[in-house]
């Protein structure tokens, strides 16, 4: 595009849905713009997600477009597995120190696939959260933007092994590549750095990380996805069978004040998804969730509604305190109170989900100015110095649409100083 | 559709805070607290719904709840409570809300809940003993011969079995009062009153005595521990008190008794017990307060009395055993004041827990309310479905 | 423009191994004619790359066709000078090596005919030339409440110029009449000042804000980044120009009287939350109740009048549980003693607002309950009992009031003219559902039916006033950035740098309006005599008038009717004796494609007498592709694009169901040609259906099979 704006240009530090929705959006009005993604790929956490409520869409129909807005667009530049490490300066006067971290593949890499194949070193695989491996060379995911594989430096054998390199018609591969550092000058700097699912663990009641069969809903994202561990196909972790019945429960860890006290806006309407997950799956399937208030705002009404249609999915109103296994069979028994008739309820199920609640990653580089947040680790947007803006669910835990509305305005504010 | 006006009362909630309830209103009503609860039934589970009642000051639904009674403050709802509503605490404060309220006369439910007529309290036996010793003449001299309570006893059974009279008249009235409040809102289910009367209390003899819901606490365990020796402390020196009693009033047996005498063995047993409860029960709502949770007035006046009968019974024998005279009656003296602090002040301290507990936990019986599982959740289940 | 092609084909990356790269530059070569055919082990290193340029510099190679990767990947490698060059990406690994049994015959014929179609293409496309008017680059906001003084607010502080047109004498809207407002930072407990007079007098004061209060849009007329709105102001009309628009018209309360049983109208003492606020301002915080000037000992709150109701509101109105916890405490400050009941269906205070719900629960005042309530009456002295069912408390309830608020919910505010657009589809905003012009778009909310026209704050969906605010500045960035590419003649979203734009032959015009009809973004107006009028600054260039038009006249530099028959012309057909059959697959370049793209990463095979044209939108496959792909002798054609319906995918809104809809009516035409229906079929593939691929394919290649070759073929 034909617009100029000398040396006016906003870094964002993240890649996420957020962070690459404020690039585009500044890019597209025509500033240039600078991406900064830690992960090996754009993306974050939308793109672990099978589908978004309430359309039960797929992410990756949105993230295509996307990434496609940002290989057409010049003014945009992204660094993957690269981190910030230092913001210095003063507000349409910011220096920021980035740190490359070593892919061990370079330009080159066409994306063939020969190095997986030589590869003998496994890893968990983060993008499945861990629920299977891939080598230790590896392509993020199917869609991974840019389409380059990585190396894994904490698992690969490096020279030892090398079997890539030679497997690698293309020169791709680079051993002995070490981290860079670089600075770039820019004029604002937007922190979209997102947010990690609560470690589970920590609830010892919900008996996550104990029990085989408990998982959290970012597992469940990945079980019904079709490139996920089991290819789509909802199956109970424990003997990868089939399921009968499931219990989700609401506010694992969210509106606790010993975990999280502030509700992560978006598990409700992420259980109710997961439920239709289950019920296109299982037409048998009974389906049992747990809650304290339904919180489906706005039009998110009518995906409550729809799903409370179903006759064999339930709402009980009743947090579920107590889960037990069974030593034999590994079914569970989620125990809540039924509120609304003053009884307690079992029920027995072959698969539990907790729905876990969002925490803020914040940014731990060095800042000019000092970065305001509130009790709970999200950054406070109002109390940013000009020129320093937080967009997505690094101000409030939020969901995608809102965090891209929020992105969008973001980027507005981000190139305010350059007026 | 019920056709009164639902009554809140600010009072109450007000009263519920101050006898240590303070964290009431917290509660968001999501129910972890009855399922973490372990002594809370399948049909009728606590303390949610107390939760509420108390948040909305329904006094009639709180004084006739046997639910109330059933919790034994282990504290696990306190620890997973997602608000910080602590609602063993509130359910303790609702108890001692419960002792005030059923008190009669009123005036003494007050002066029992605040420190401030704590010198009162303790002013009438002092003042009581006093007028004794002063009758006897053994206020100048200290009595010659063998240290021997029994000179002092002689009047002060006359006191203590008046006082006994009294508060059992009291506290009759209290129970009566509770037991109808119980029966008539709470509804009455098909079980009701199948088990009979005699029945009931039997079975409610059997639970208190076994202790067999207080073991089922997770989070404060130790509380049992404590309480049982509190507990079977107290009964032995009830037991030792009545023999002694009996013993010296229809069989003239010679007292002191020697160290030997099993009576004897069972009234030391009994002041070790209490006093090594007391101290676990201390040492618990001093130094675990994250899992024991608060204390309050109610709570350490009863404790504080429980601990300091046991001491000043133990020192009095000692220094009678050391022959210091003068020394073992002033002893004896305090210990005695702690007694009829005890005994007198009984329907209106925390003290008649003892009581109101047993009552709800007959009249649950009675009224064939549902009983806290006895094993895992997963036996449960399967016993279920076989069924 | 002469065309020079150069055709270079890649065999790296399976390609050699799966094909015979030779015999492919030799249909380059001498079937197509092409002069430069060359082929590489590895096209896209360095020295690959370099080969390219240099045919460009110095044979004057102007079409470049790059026969190796997916056009996903190495865009940037293999893009040239976009105003002089163009690049053709022929998918030979993806679409082919990747994704069939390599050095098979039907493999290389599958290889050969895409090199054929990107040849074809290459010779009749052209780089595109933009079009470019002069822009003015003014935002118009209608609408003065807080959505719309901070998209104006926020889009002068970028360096924009704004007229602001509000409807009442005043600026500030709703928000004017709030006693206080919600925390609007941490700790999220205490309520705060209502502070909005600062900015009404900011925006009066600004210099490049042009203010029109008691004013009304009488008409908008033109296109974006030349829209002429005539605003009518104390009976005078007065012209102004501007170049995008941001609605933030805001919300009515609902009208609580339709809720039956709640006595609102007839009971003095029922108000709704809106009332509320007005008792509280005007009693400088003292609350009284309407009927006698009392102050009130108790009230009760209603959740959800109207709203999650289906017989009213369906949806959920967002703001009112936070409303009455805020007007709880106006009471609770108003009278210490006074009791506060509220009646929730869910209490709903996401995010950091729980810290505002949990602070007001520990007021010992307020009572709150789930529960439905189920009647109202007023007694003797004005007081109202409130019937509660389904409580907490574990029996249906009575409360006794001095006054009962219903929390009624948000309507947006869409009932009457706001726009008044010139436009032949319609003068104001498509409605998405309930009112709300809404985007029906998770990833892209700020997504528009008409271009350059966008919606913020209530109007838009129901919100409190901090999330008006993140979306009015949202929308004022939106608005900008549509100036700012129609000004180099870009398209905007979702094809954001496209410079090609629809050309019309208008001499073979029938005026048969089927393109003024089915544009989805109204951009095609109609003359006096009823000939298409194209605006191309409200185009979004997705071909949908081109896929209307039966006569052929609506073409791209890029993109067009010619372009794709000549293309599915190219594809060797073989005849009947060969038994091989050919299908021809649309497919939607947003999702279907990648999802092509994706099986073959997978390395999945699929049947390979499949021949994928990839197109911008469903939308924009005209009929006389069909047609001439029948009698070319294909024997089947699948158009694959997005879910269509309600809760749709399609990019282009209605791109896909248009499609659906012009091959239904194809139906018929086919059969008079004693040609069956189902050869042609519409289907629905999301981007990540790729797993799906193979068993689609192999249906339809069955079901064809049973109806066996076209029997055109032979012709």
């Amino acid at each position: 595009m034909a617009i100029t704006n000398d040396n006016k240009s906003v870094c964002i530090i993240g890649g996420g849905i957020s962070g690459m929705t404020t690039a585009i959006e500044a890019a597209e009005v025509g500033y240039e713009v600078y991406l900064i993604e830690k992960a090996p790929s754009l993306g974050g956490r939308v793109v672990q997600m099978n589908q978004y409520f309430p359309k039960l869409c797929p992410p990756q129909c949105g993230v295509e477009i996307n990434y496609k807005r940002i290989r057409v667009n010049p003014k945009i530049r992204y660094f993957t597995l690269a981190e910030v490490e230092k913001v210095s300066g003063t507000p349409g006067n910011y220096d920021v120190t980035i740190r490359l971290n070593p892919r061990y593949v370079n330009d080159k890499c066409t994306a063939c696939n020969k190095c997986v194949e030589v590869c003998p070193v496994e890893r968990p695989s983060d993008y499945n959260y861990d629920m299977d491996k891939t080598k230790a060379i590896y392509l993020a995911h199917e869609m991974a933007f840019p389409m380059k594989y990585v190396i894994d430096d904490k698992v690969c054998l490096k020279e030892q092994c090398a079997k890539c390199v030679s497997a690698c018609k293309y020169d791709a591969i680079e051993l002995s590549m070490k981290p860079k550092t670089f600075n770039i000058n820019v004029g604002s700097v937007v922190l979209a750095t997102g947010w990690s699912p609560y470690n589970a663990t920590k609830i010892d009641n919900l008996k996550y990380g104990i029990y085989k069969n408990v998982i959290r809903n970012v597992e469940m994202e990945r079980l019904a996805a079709p490139n996920g561990p089991t290819k789509g196909k909802i199956l109970r972790p424990s003997d990868k069978k089939e399921i009968k019945s499931i219990a989700f429960v609401q506010c694992a860890g969210s509106r606790d004040e010993n975990h999280l006290a502030y509700c992560s806006s978006i598990c409700c309407l992420a259980s109710m998804k997961q439920a239709t997950y289950v019920r296109s799956q299982y037409p048998d399937a009974d389906v049992y969730i747990f809650y304290i208030d339904i919180r489906a705002t706005g039009r998110f009404e009518d995906f409550y509604v729809k799903v409370q249609a179903d006759n064999k999915i339930s709402f009980i109103k009743g947090k579920v305190a107590k889960i037990t296994e069974d030593a034999v069979t590994k079914s569970l028994t989620v125990v809540a109170e039924d509120i609304l008739s003053g009884k307690k309820i079992y029920k027995t199920v072959d698969m539990v989900v907790l729905a876990t609640g969002m925490v803020p990653n914040g940014i731990k580089a060095s800042m000019p100015a000092d970065i305001v947040y509130d009790e709970f680790g999200f950054v406070v947007p109002d109390l940013q110095s000009p020129g320093i803006y937080a967009a997505g669910c690094t101000k409030k835990p939020s969901d995608v649409a809102s965090c891209i509305q929020d992105a969008t305005g973001t980027a507005l504010k981000a190139i305010q100083i350059f007026v | 559709m019920a056709n009164n006006i639902i009554e809140t009362d600010s009072d109450l909630i007000k009263d519920i805070t101050k006898l240590g309830g303070g964290s009431l209103k917290k509660c968001f009503q999501c129910a972890t607290c009855s399922v973490v609860c372990n002594l809370s039934s399948d049909d009728r589970p606590f303390p949610r719904k107390e939760m509420i009642w108390a948040q909305w000051g329904l006094k009639d639904k709180l004084l006739s709840d046997p639910d109330v009674w059933r919790c034994y403050q282990c504290g696990d709802c306190s620890v997973y409570c997602p608000r910080g509503a602590k609602p063993a605490e509130v359910m303790g404060a609702i108890r001692n809300y419960s002792f005030k309220n059923y008190a009669f006369p009123k005036f003494m439910g007050k002066a029992l809940s605040s420190p401030k007529y704590l010198p009162l309290l303790f002013a009438v036996p002092v003042i009581l003993f006093f007028l004794v010793l002063q009758y006897m003449g053994a206020l100048s001299s200290v009595p010659t011969g063998s240290i021997a309570f029994t000179r002092f006893d002689n009047y002060v059974d006359v006191i203590f079995v008046l006082l006994s009279v009294l508060v059992l008249l009291a506290m009759a009235k209290g129970v009566l009062e509770f037991w109808k409040n119980m029966d008539q809102n709470n509804t009455h289910g098909t079980a009701y009153g199948s088990a009979g009367i005699y029945n009931s209390i039997l079975l409610a003899v059997q639970e208190v005595l076994t202790h067999k819901n207080f073991k089922k606490c997770d989070a404060n365990n130790i509380r049992y521990t404590g309480h049982l020796g509190i507990f079977y402390g107290f009964i032995a020196l009830f037991i030792v008190t009545a023999i002694v009693f009996i013993g010296d009033r229809v069989f003239h047996m010679s007292l002191p008794m020697g160290q030997v005498n099993p009576v004897k063995i069972l009234a030391n047993l009994g002041a070790f017990a209490l006093i090594v409860g007391c101290s676990i029960a201390f040492y618990n709502r001093l130094g675990r307060k994250d899992k024991a949770g608060e204390s309050y007035y109610y709570d350490w006046l009863f404790l504080s009395v429980l601990f300091l009968i046991g001491a000043t019974g133990l020192l009095t024998e000692i220094i009678r055993l050391s022959g210091y005279a003068a020394a073992a009656y002033w002893s004896y003296f305090i210990h005695l004041t702690f007694v009829f602090f005890l005994i007198g002040y009984f329907p209106y301290s925390k003290f008649a827990h003892l009581i109101y507990r047993f009552v709800a936990i007959i009249y649950s019986k009675y009224a064939g309310m549902s009983e806290p599982a006895e094993d895992s959740v997963s036996e449960r289940i399967e016993e279920k479905s076989v069924a | 423009m002469d065309k020079k092609l150069g055709v270079y084909i890649c065999s790296g990356c399976d390609i050699g191994d799966s094909v015979d790269v030779d015999k492919l530059l030799t249909v380059a070569k001498e079937e197509q004619k092409i002069p430069i055919c060359i082929k590489h082990a590895n096209l896209c290193n360095a020295e690959g790359v370099e080969l390219i340029k240099k045919d460009i510099k110095e044979q004057g190679v102007n079409s470049v066709i790059v026969a190796a990767c997916s056009p996903r990947v190495h865009f940037d490698t293999f893009s040239f000078d976009p105003s002089s060059i163009y690049v053709e990406r022929v998918n030979l690994r993806e679409h082919v090596a990747w994704s069939h049994v390599p050095k098979e015959e039907d493999t290389q014929m599958l290889a050969e005919d895409y090199i054929r179609m990107g040849i074809t293409k290459a010779k009749k496309a052209n780089p595109p030339k933009p079009y470019i008017e002069t822009i003015n680059k003014t935002l118009l906001v209608i609408g003065g409440g807080i959505s719309g003084m901070t998209s104006a607010m926020e889009a002068t502080k970028a360096g924009y110029k704004v007229i602001l047109v509000e409807k009442a004498p005043v600026l500030g809207g709703w928000m004017r009449r709030w006693y206080k407002q919600l925390p609007q930072r941490p700790p999220y407990k205490e309520l705060q000042d209502v502070d909005i007079e600062n900015t009404i007098n900011e925006v009066k004061k600004h210099p490049d804000i042009k203010l029109f209060t008691s004013a009304e849009i009488e008409n908008i007329s033109g296109q974006p980044g030349m829209f002429d709105v005539s605003i009518k102001q104390d009976g005078k009309t007065v012209v102004e120009r501007a170049g995008s628009i941001v609605v933030s018209t805001g919300w009515k309360p609902y009208d609580a009287g339709k809720v039956e049983g709640l006595g609102f109208g007839t009971y003095p003492n029922v108000v709704n939350n809106v009332i509320m606020e007005d008792i509280a301002v005007q009693g400088k915080g003292k609350i009284k109740r309407p009927s006698d000037n009392k102050d009130v000992k108790s009230v009760v709150f209603v959740q959800c009048v109207g709203s999650r109701d289906k017989n009213h509101l369906p949806y959920c109105s967002s703001v009112c549980c936070l409303a009455s916890l805020k007007q709880a405490s106006y009471v609770r400050s108003s009278n210490p003693d006074a009791k506060v009941y509220i009646v929730y269906k869910d209490m709903r205070t996401p995010g950091q607002y729980e810290n505002f719900y949990k602070d007001k629960q520990t007021d010992d005042g307020i009572f709150l309950t789930k529960g439905d309530v189920s009647g109202i009456t007023e007694n003797a002295d004005k007081s109202l009992t409130v019937n509660v069912k389904n409580t907490l408390i574990g029996e249906d309830i009575n409360i006794k009031a001095d006054m009962v608020i219903l929390a009624t919910g948000m309507v947006p505010a869409t009932d009457s003219s706001i726009l008044n657009l010139q436009y032949r589809q319609g003068k104001e905003l498509p409605m998405l559902k309930y009112g709300f012009p809404d985007s029906n778009f998770i990833c892209f909310p700020y997504e528009t039916q008409r271009t350059a026209i966008y919606a913020a704050g209530c109007v838009r969906q129901p919100a409190e006033s901090k999330t008006c605010k993140d979306d009015a500045t949202g929308a004022a960035l939106k608005a900008i950035q549509a100036v700012e590419l129609e000004s180099i003649g870009s398209a905007v979203h979702p094809r954001a740098g496209d410079l090609s734009y629809p050309i019309f032959f208008m001499q073979k015009c029938t005026s048969c309006k089927r393109c003024t009809e089915e544009c989805p973004f109204g951009a095609i107006d109609e003359d006096e005599k009823g000939s298409p009028k194209p605006n191309p600054n409200r185009c979004r260039r997705c071909g949908v008038c081109m896929g209307a038009c039966p006569e052929r006249i609506v073409s791209f530099e890029n993109y067009s009717v010619d372009i794709v028959s000549s293309m599915l012309k190219s594809i060797e057909v073989p005849g009947e004796e060969e038994e091989k059959l050919r299908i021809l697959a649309f497919a939607c370049e947003n999702d279907a494609y990648p999802a092509f793209d994706i099986a073959g990463i997978n390395r999945t095979m699929f049947n390979p007498n499949i021949r994928i044209i990839p197109v911008r939108c469903l939308g924009s496959v005209n009929i006389v592709w069909i047609a001439d792909a029948l009698s070319k002798g294909i024997d089947g054609i699948m158009l694959i694009g997005c879910k269509f319906g309600e809760d749709y995918q399609c990019h282009f809104i209605k791109g896909s169901e248009l499609a659906n809809r012009r091959m239904e009516n194809l139906k018929e035409v086919l059969q008079r040609l004693v040609l069956e229906p189902e050869r042609v079929k519409v289907m629905e593939l999301a981007i990540s259906d790729y797993d799906k691929i193979p068993t689609i394919m192999n249906d339809f290649m069955a079901k064809v099979n049973e109806l066996g070759p076209n029997p055109y073929k032979s012709f």
